[in-house]
């Protein structure tokens, strides 16, 4: 038997809407720590994963681990019914193909029942191990997603370079090239608006900008975003879901501007 | 427009267990072992995307200059301008430059411009064995006498082939040394790239040859060019391991100097002479000890 509770339903109506256009379908994992997710994109190159930990639901009820296959988008359109200030409950039996959404407005004068076929999903989990980083840059979420926008109406990558001086993002394209640079900014009236920069070491990694826009959208659930690279090492792009978990997107990143298409063989 | 890149994260992250219905939580001690055994796997794949990649772009780079120079019609592209990888252009400061270099490739350019298919390798792989082995990951050197002389044979690795062409006979009795040696299986192919990527360089002492006529370009200047390059490895590197088959690969030994490298030697893989002391050599086991003493990962020979 399954059943979490949300108080704060939105939150996860908003995880919905950042993860759905990266990835179709996904295995949700529930286990006694927490409700998770692991997806990759078609093409393997970008990953999203996902942790509501369990003491953020007003009631968390897991009483063997288990998985359950949903389509994404099918998702998105059952919560999308969720009034924004409802209290959402997830509920599964055991061994059951269906999972239901149970929406409770705040008053309790109106609950709506959803109930959606899972789906029996083969993904490979992969094992991220962890990494000491050679930067991480946490700035203003709104400030990167403007960043990521802008810079795609130019080029189609971003060259990420971290320096002491701050954090580069530039592209070129068949109009011209953009540089656009933020400095570490720690002395703003409200914290979500500082630009921190953690270096050990200088970084330069280039990622296909339309995976970087697709990342944004993950935008609403967080004032703040963390950008954590390691020369030759995936992209870590890191949305905090208040104060009960978080949703990373990884990003594998281009060898050179002009590697050649072929994938690499072992 | 827009380009996929070129790399998966599965090239980054290994799989963890396949998912089970319900899952039953991994004890942590697993996890911190399954952690660390990934992390030097994904650091070893890496590495060696990375290296092939590299390899990859080379060989494209020539491409286009053969390409390019054919188009324009003059004579073919110099010898000077097929030696792509910086690695190697830096640690041969002006050696194709030099006199006995620049009248090498005269010749083998005037062999060449009797058309194509009379001089092997193809000219985007004569140097192919630099190419796709960078001078500071050279581990090891396995050096053949000169390329294979039938069509389609030659792609500029020593004892290579490409996949599809049937497997020389010296390189079977390789594959069946590896066999006895490491218990590595059979491969269905010749074509030692994967080698070459890994650090093994792949050097003919002679690298190019006229179709159907062995070793007829010996004695042009390629050999004071091949012998340049083993100088300078043994010069600018320690604990290179040496693989030298047969005699005239063994007279190069005084090229090394044994005191900083490791050399192996044994007769050639030639079925002639096979089971006179290359059958039985273990070079391949004996290199990775060597390569392991000396903190070095060894070589994947498994193709």
């Amino acid at each position: 038997m399954l059943e979490l509770r949300l108080v704060q339903g939105s939150l996860l109506k908003k995880v919905l809407e950042s993860i759905k256009e990266l990835v179709n379908d996904a295995n949700f994992d529930c286990s006694s720590t927490g409700f998770s997710l692991q997806a990759m994109d078609s093409s393997h190159v970008a990953l999203v994963a996902l942790l509501l930990r369990s003491e953020g639901f007003e009631h968390y009820r897991c009483d063997r681990n288990t998985s359950m296959g949903m389509n994404l988008n099918n998702m998105a359109k059952m919560l999308k019914c969720a009034g924004n200030d409802d209290i959402i409950t997830i509920k599964a039996d055991d061994g059951s193909d269906t999972v239901t959404f149970m929406f409770e407005s705040p008053t309790q004068d109106k609950i709506s029942d959803f109930e959606m076929k899972l789906m029996d999903i083969d993904s490979e989990h992969l094992g991220i191990p962890e990494a000491e980083y050679h930067a991480i840059v946490k700035m203003p979420s709104s400030e990167f997603a403007r960043i990521c926008k802008d810079l795609s109406s130019i080029g189609d990558t971003v060259v990420i370079s971290i320096t002491k001086e701050g954090v580069k993002f530039s592209t070129k394209g068949d109009i011209g090239t953009a540089n656009i640079v933020c400095r570490q900014n720690t002395s703003v009236d409200k914290p979500e608006e500082a630009t921190v920069i953690e270096m050990n070491e200088p970084v330069s990694l280039t990622f296909a900008l339309r995976y970087m826009n697709s990342f944004t959208k993950a935008t609403p659930l967080s004032n703040t975003v963390t950008i954590s690279l390691s020369n030759e090492l995936p992209v870590v792009v890191e949305y905090k879901i208040a104060e009960m978990g978080y949703v990373r997107f990884y990003l594998a990143p281009k060898i050179e501007e002009d590697e050649e298409d072929t994938k690499p063989q072992v | 427009m827009a380009s996929a890149p070129s790399r998966t994260l599965t090239d980054f992250f290994q799989p963890a267990s396949k998912r089970l219905k319900p899952t039953l939580p991994a004890s942590c001690k697993s996890d911190d072992a399954n952690a660390s055994t990934l992390s030097v796997d994904q650091k070893l794949r890496m590495e060696y995307n990375k290296l092939l990649a590299k390899s990859k772009r080379n060989l494209k780079l020539c491409v286009e200059r053969v390409s390019k120079s054919k188009e324009s019609g003059l004579g073919g592209v110099k010898l000077e301008e097929l030696l792509v990888e910086e690695t190697w252009l830096e640690a041969l400061p002006g050696e194709l430059q030099k006199p006995y270099a620049l009248t090498l490739s005269k010749f083998v350019e005037s062999e060449i411009s009797g058309g194509d298919g009379v001089i092997f390798p193809p000219t985007h792989l004569i140097f192919n064995a630099l190419n796709s082995t960078p001078f500071h990951t050279v581990k090891a050197v396995i050096l053949g006498q000169d390329p294979y002389h039938g069509p389609g044979q030659a792609m500029g690795l020593s004892f290579s082939v490409p996949e599809g062409i049937k497997v020389p006979s010296s390189l079977v009795n390789i594959f069946k040394e590896l066999h006895q040696d490491l218990g590595c299986s059979i491969p269905t192919h010749g074509n030692l790239q994967k080698w070459a990527v890994q650090g093994v360089l792949l050097l003919n002492a002679v690298l190019t040859v006229r179709k159907h006529q062995a070793n007829s370009h010996a004695k042009k200047g390629w050999e004071q060019f091949t012998d340049v390059v083993i100088k300078t490895i043994s010069q600018k590197k320690e604990g290179v391991v040496f693989l030298l088959w047969g005699n005239s690969a063994r007279e190069k030994s005084r090229l090394i100097d044994a005191r900083k490298h490791h050399v192996l030697t044994a007769a050639h893989p030639s079925g002639l002479s096979a089971n006179r002391g290359f059958f039985g050599c273990r070079h391949f086991s004996r290199t990775n000890q060597l390569l392991e003493q000396m903190g070095i990962d060894p070589i994947d020979w498994q193709l």
